[in-house]
C-alpha cells in the first residue's frame, strides 16, 4: 500500500476484509473515516452485521474462484503432459513413463493443495451456494484425470471415482501412489486406525478427518477446547463429471490426430476397419489411433443418446455435444486423409513430430 | 439405453453410468417441475396480498385498519405454501434451485415488509402504528420459514432476498409519499422521509459487489431525494411544521 499522510490502523486481524477490488465506489465511510462522523441511525448496527456477513460471502467467492482458477491452469498442465505420449497401442498397460509421472505429480499436488484448501469454505450450505465457482476447475481436473485413466485403463472414469479425486481428502493418498493407476483403491495407506470393513468412502473420510484432529489436539489428547471440524469432501455434480468428460473427449480427438500423423500407414490401418465386427478379435491389436476413433464414436453415441433437459446444464451439454460431433469428425477426416493420401507416401514414411513422452511400449 | 450394451465396445463405456446419468437429468426435471407448480400458486397469493396493498395509496389512514385485514387470508395461505415448498426443497441442496424461487420469495418478503411497516401486524390490543422496519428474523415468523441460515442446507429466506425486498418496500414507500399528500395527510410523508434515509445510511454500510442488488441499492439515493423534494414542497408552503422534521437522531 503506498504511504498516505496518515497510516490508519487496518484490523489486521486474521486477512480480514481487505479489499483490492478497483471497482467504482469507494466505500465511503471508510475512506472519509476522519472528516465524517460516524453514520447515525436506528439501523447501523443491523446493517453493519449485514455488512460483516456480506464481506464473509464475497471473500469466500473469491476464494474458491481464485482456487478454481488454479485447479484450472494446473490441470491443462497435466493434459499437455499427457498429450506428449506416444503409445503405440491403447491403454498404456505398462503405466507412465516416470518422467511423466513426475511431471504430473508436481501438478496434481498444487491440485489436491488448493483443494484441500477450499474445502473449509465448501462445507454444507456452502457446498451448493458455491457449486457455480469451483464447478470450472472441478470439470478441468476431471477432464485430466478422466484422460490419464482412458489412456490407461481404456475405459471411462467412473462418477464415484472422480468424486473421490476431487473430494480434496484425499491428496496424500492420490499423491502417494506413484503408478497413479486407480483401478484398485488402495486404501491401507488411508486408513492408519480406523476399523477395517466398512465402505471405502467413510474409511477416507475418517482417515482425513484422524489427520485434522492430530494436528489441532495438544498433548493433552482428546480434551482440547478447539472445536474439531471435520470436513466433508467436496461434493462433484453429475453435471461437472459429465461435462469433465464431454470435454476430454477434445483431448482424444488431439490425442487422435497426432498418433494418425505419427503412426505408419500400415500399423495405422492394421486391421480393416471398414467392416470389422467389433467383437471379433482379429490377432492383432488396434493401433493407437484406430482405438481412440472406435472409443470416440462409442462416447459420441452415448452423449448422443442422453436426453439433457432444458437447465443451464442442458445448454451446456447441448453445445459441448455439438463440439464433440465436430471432434470426432475431425479424426475421422485424419483417417481419410491417411488413406487417400498416404498410399502416394514412401513406404515406413512417418511425419517428423518430437515424441517428447517417449512410448510406452 | 439398451443399445449402449451394444456400443460399449471393448467395455470402454460401463452402461451403468450414462443410466445413472440420465437418471440424473430426469430427477432433476422432475424436481424442477414441481417447484414450479409450488411457485404458481405462491405467485398467486403474492398477487392477491399486492392488489390489496397497493389500495393503501388511495384510502385514508383510517380506514386502513380493515384493509390489511382483509390481506390476512392471502397471508395465511401462503404461508401454507411455502411450507410446502420448504418440504420439497429441503431434500435437495438449497442453491441448487434456488434461483428458481428467489423471485417468489423476494416478493413474499416484500409483501411482509410493507403490510408491516404499514403497521399490519400490530397487536390487537394496540392501536395501528406506522413506519416499524420488520427484521429479517420477524420477516422469517410472519412467512414460516428460516431465515439466513449459514450452515445446515435448508430452505430459507437469504439476506439478499431481505435486502432486496427493503429495496422494493423504500420504492413503494417513495410513491405512498406523493399520494398521502394528495390524501391530505401530511404527517406521513415525513415519518417516510426518516425511514428512508435511515435505511439508506443501513445499506451505504453494505459492501455490495456487482450485483443485482448493488444496482437496486445505489437507486435508494433517487428515493431519498424524491421523498425530501415532497417534504420540501409541504415545509415550504407551511403545510407541516418543519421543526417536526428534525427528529433527533435515536
Amino acid at each position: 500500500m503506498p504511504p498516505t499522510g496518515s497510516k490508519r490502523p487496518f484490523s489486521g486481524s486474521g486477512g480480514g476484509h481487505h479489499h483490492h477490488r478497483s471497482g467504482p465506489k469507494p466505500q465511503s465511510h471508510n475512506a472519509q473515516h476522519q472528516q465524517q462522523q460516524a453514520p447515525t441511525g436506528p439501523y447501523i448496527s443491523t446493517f453493519t452485521e449485514f455488512r460483516n456477513e456480506l464481506d464473509d460471502h464475497q471473500d469466500r467467492r473469491e476464494r474458491i474462484i481464485k482456487a478454481s482458477r488454479d485447479i484450472t491452469a494446473a490441470s491443462k498442465k497435466i493434459i499437455f503432459t499427457l498429450q506428449r505420449l506416444r503409445p503405440t497401442t491403447l491403454p498404456i498397460t505398462t503405466g507412465l513413463p516416470n518422467n511423466i509421472t513426475t511431471e504430473i505429480s508436481q501438478y496434481e499436488s498444487k491440485i489436491q493443495d488448493l483443494l484441500t484448501f477450499v474445502l473449509p469454505d465448501l462445507q454444507d450450505l456452502n457446498g451448493s451456494r458455491w457449486q457455480r465457482q469451483i464447478s470450472p476447475g472441478l470439470q478441468e481436473y476431471i477432464e485430466a484425470i478422466g484422460f490419464r485413466h482412458y489412456l490407461l485403463t481404456g475405459k471411462i472414469i467412473e462418477w464415484e471415482e472422480a468424486g473421490w479425486y476431487v473430494s480434496g481428502l484425499n491428496g496424500d493418498e492420490i499423491l502417494g501412489r506413484k503408478k497413479t493407476d486407480d483401478s484398485g483403491n488402495g486404501d491401507k495407506d488411508a486408513v492408519v486406525d480406523g476399523g477395517d470393513g466398512g465402505k471405502e468412502d467413510v474409511e477416507m473420510t475418517d482417515a482425513a478427518s484422524t489427520q485434522k484432529t492430530e494436528l489441532l489436539t495438544t498433548k493433552d489428547g482428546e480434551e482440547t477446547k478447539e472445536e474439531k471440524r471435520i470436513f466433508k469432501g467436496i461434493q462433484l455434480s453429475r453435471e461437472d463429471y459429465v461435462l469433465g468428460l464431454f470435454d476430454m473427449t477434445g483431448e482424444m480427438m488431439r490425442f487422435a490426430i497426432t498418433s494418425v500423423a505419427t503412426t505408419p500407414l500400415a500399423q495405422l490401418l492394421g486391421t480393416t476397419t471398414t467392416t470389422t465386427d467389433p467383437a471379433g478379435e482379429k490377432g492383432r491389436k488396434k493401433s493407437t489411433p484406430q482405438r481412440l476413433l472406435q472409443d470416440l464414436r462409442t462416447l459420441r453415441s452415448a452423449f448422443e443418446g442422453l436426453d439433457m433437459g432444458f437447465s443451464a446444464f442442458g445448454r451446456d451439454a447441448e453445445k459441448k455435444l455439438q463440439v464433440m460431433q465436430d471432434s470426432v469428425q475431425k479424426v475421422e477426416y485424419a483417417f481419410y486423409g491417411m488413406v487417400v493420401r498416404g498410399s502416394e507416401r514412401p513406404e515406413g514414411w512417418v511425419a517428423e513430430i518430437e515424441a517428447g513422452g517417449g512410448d510406452a511400449e | 439405453m439398451a443399445e449402449l450394451n451394444d456400443l460399449a465396445v471393448e467395455g470402454m463405456i460401463d452402461p451403468e453410468i450414462f443410466k445413472q446419468v440420465q437418471n440424473d437429468i430426469d430427477e432433476d426435471v422432475r424436481v424442477r417441475d414441481e417447484i414450479r407448480g409450488l411457485l404458481k400458486e405462491l405467485d398467486k397469493q403474492e398477487r392477491s396480498i399486492q392488489s390489496v396493498l397497493s389500495r393503501v395509496h388511495a384510502v385514508p389512514a383510517s380506514s386502513l385498519g380493515a384493509l390489511l385485514a382483509s390481506a390476512q387470508p392471502s397471508f395465511e395461505k401462503q404461508r401454507g405454501i411455502l411450507k410446502e415448498l420448504e418440504g420439497v426443497a429441503s431434500k435437495y441442496p438449497y442453491y441448487k434451485y434456488n434461483g428458481l424461487w428467489t423471485r417468489e420469495i423476494q416478493a413474499a418478503s416484500y409483501g411482509i415488509v410493507l403490510a408491516g411497516w404499514l403497521g399490519a401486524f400490530t397487536p390487537e390490543n394496540e392501536e395501528r402504528k406506522e413506519g416499524n422496519l420488520m427484521t429479517i428474523k420477524e420477516v422469517g415468523e410472519k412467512l414460516g420459514i428460516p431465515v439466513n441460515v449459514k450452515e445446515s442446507d435448508v430452505f430459507h429466506l437469504t439476506l439478499e432476498e431481505y435486502l432486496h425486498s427493503l429495496i422494493s418496500m423504500i420504492e413503494e414507500l417513495t410513491r405512498l409519499a406523493v399520494n398521502s399528500v394528495t390524501l391530505g395527510d401530511y404527517q406521513r410523508p415525513m415519518l417516510i422521509s426518516r425511514f428512508v434515509k435511515d435505511l439508506h445510511a443501513g445499506f451505504q454500510l453494505l459492501n455490495l459487489k456487482n450485483d443485482s442488488l448493488r444496482r437496486r441499492g445505489d437507486g435508494i439515493k433517487y428515493n431519498v431525494k424524491k421523498v425530501e423534494d415532497v417534504v420540501y414542497d409541504l415545509a415550504l408552503r407551511k403545510l407541516i411544521n418543519q421543526s417536526d422534521n428534525q427528529v433527533p437522531p435515536s
